[in-house]
């Protein structure tokens, strides 16, 4: 059977690990390679590693910090950040990234999504939808790290990007991020029962009952957090204990 | 003790640094020792004692990469079928190892484990496609390939399945939905549908079990 993953996820800015709410207001939270090591021999399923203003400052990724972690990492790695072209992805996955995440660049350009998943395989390619509640009650789109408002309906665009290829979808509630009030579980099931690849939950876990919900009330294919594992309020085991014991089968 | 050589073959396709990388680490972990290297050159690989064809990335990209590296697929095909040395497929490695595959139109393979590469269409249609994450690994054969690792977690993100000619072929199975083979096994050939590179503790023993493998 299908374990559910548990994603810690490193969002980085200058080569450190940051936590910010609301996508701003960056505190420090560490090296990420370090972080990485840590991760690996606690158990997490899976890492993802987000070079949060790459796309902002209009820089590539930083190879050598995703080589860096890579090394430390048994386990697949999902990098993001700065991707705008099919050669900046085979630097990732020569620089040991297994699966690529894609945002300003797939909502700019969404038959990047296409053009990548037939090069690389549609499994290698994540596309990040990072979404906000608007007054019509819909959820839009922001590209450039939450930066840039786009019009663009999200639920539709997951739809899209499926249909173009992607292998699945970091769903982020731009609302949640950073609050811990918990995933933006209408979001999260809205995008998951719409679309037939996996969506990975993200924004807003303030604690491991938050990561329960997104899976049984989202529908949830993994749950990914940051700040509840990288503060050390709760250990990846803890989580995987708890969601045990709520019904969810998980790899020990 | 004579030192092992490994040979990772270096194709273009993916995630061959984790390969090595893991490689070197199931190297410490057993009695043997060796090194693990990284290469094209059809006389390397072919000097080599172990294979490793590793591999992420679609189908007809991956084979035609294979095809189009001078001497390559002779090397392979020399080393497999031949000298009958131990090689290991991993993901899209093994599946290149079939003689043919639906992904993305009909493309032939190395046709070294007869069978074909179809989708994976779980009758449930809530189960997502593709395949991603942690699964079980069910034994139906013992092999020392797979000594101790039988009900383990290993790590998975695909889309097709191997679909081998005769059952005689497969050593274990995953249950996604329906059972698909995850490990085969043809004489001196093994593949894995997995990522043993990415699956922690479980995968490193499986690459030790392939070191130490003599079919």
């Amino acid at each position: 059977m299908l374990k559910t993953r548990i994603i810690p996820c490193l969002d980085v800015k200058d080569g450190r690990v940051v936590k910010g709410i609301n996508f701003v207001d960056l505190i420090d939270a560490g090296d990420p390679v370090e972080a990485a090591k840590a991760y690996d021999s606690g158990g997490a399923d899976e890492l993802c590693f987000l070079d949060i203003t790459a796309s902002y400052e209009k820089r590539p990724i930083l190879l050598d910090v995703v080589r860096q972690t890579a090394e430390q990492c048994f386990m697949p790695l999902t990098v993001g950040g700065g991707i705008r072209e099919i050669s900046d992805i085979q630097k990732l996955l020569s620089s040991g990234a297994d699966k690529v995440s894609i945002n300003t660049a797939a909502v700019e350009n969404p038959l990047l999504i296409q053009e990548a998943s037939v090069i690389f395989g549609r499994q290698c390619i994540v596309v990040a939808v990072d979404a906000k509640k608007n007054a019509n009650a819909s959820w839009e789109i922001f590209t450039h790290g939450g930066r840039t408002p786009t019009g663009i309906n999200a639920i539709e665009f997951a739809k899209r990007a499926t249909e173009l290829g992607a292998g699945e979808i970091l769903l982020t509630s731009m609302d949640r991020d950073g609050t811990r009030k918990g995933y933006d579980l209408d979001l999260l099931k809205a995008v998951s029962s719409e679309v037939s690849i996996p969506v990975i939950a993200s924004g807003g876990v303030g604690s491991v009952k938050d990561l329960i919900d997104g899976v049984k009330k989202g529908g949830a294919s993994a749950v990914l957090a940051a700040s509840i594992f990288h503060f050390e309020e709760s250990s990846i085991a803890q989580a995987k204990e708890a969601m045990s014991k709520a019904g969810i089968s998980v790899r020990f | 003790m004579k030192n092992l050589l490994v040979a990772v073959i270096d194709y273009d396709c993916g995630n061959l640094h984790s390969a090595s990388k893991a490689l070197e680490l199931a190297m410490l972990e057993s009695d043997l020792q060796g090194s693990v290297i990284l290469t094209r050159d059809p006389e390397k690989i072919i000097a080599a004692d172990k294979i490793v064809l590793p591999g992420v990335g679609a189908f007809k990209a991956c084979i035609d990469k294979l095809n189009n590296i001078d001497g390559l697929r002779e090397s392979i095909e020399e080393c497999a079928l031949k000298i009958a040395k131990p090689i290991l497929g991993i993901c899209i490695g093994l599946q290149i190892m079939a003689s043919k595959s639906f992904e993305g139109g009909e493309h032939k393979g190395l046709s070294l484990i007869e069978g074909e590469v179809i989708p994976l269409s779980p009758e449930n249609k809530s189960l997502k496609i593709p395949h991603v994450g942690w699964n079980e690994v069910s034994v139906e054969s013992e092999h020392s390939v797979l000594s101790g690792l039988h009900q383990k977690n290993f790590y998975f993100v695909h889309s097709y399945r191997f679909k081998p000619k005769t059952n005689d072929f497969v050593l274990a199975v995953t249950d996604y939905g329906d059972n698909f083979p995850s490990v085969l096994c043809k004489d001196n050939i093994v593949g894995a549908q997995f990522h043993p590179e990415k699956s922690q503790k479980s995968g490193v023993t499986l690459l030790k079990n392939f070191l130490e493998w003599s079919p």
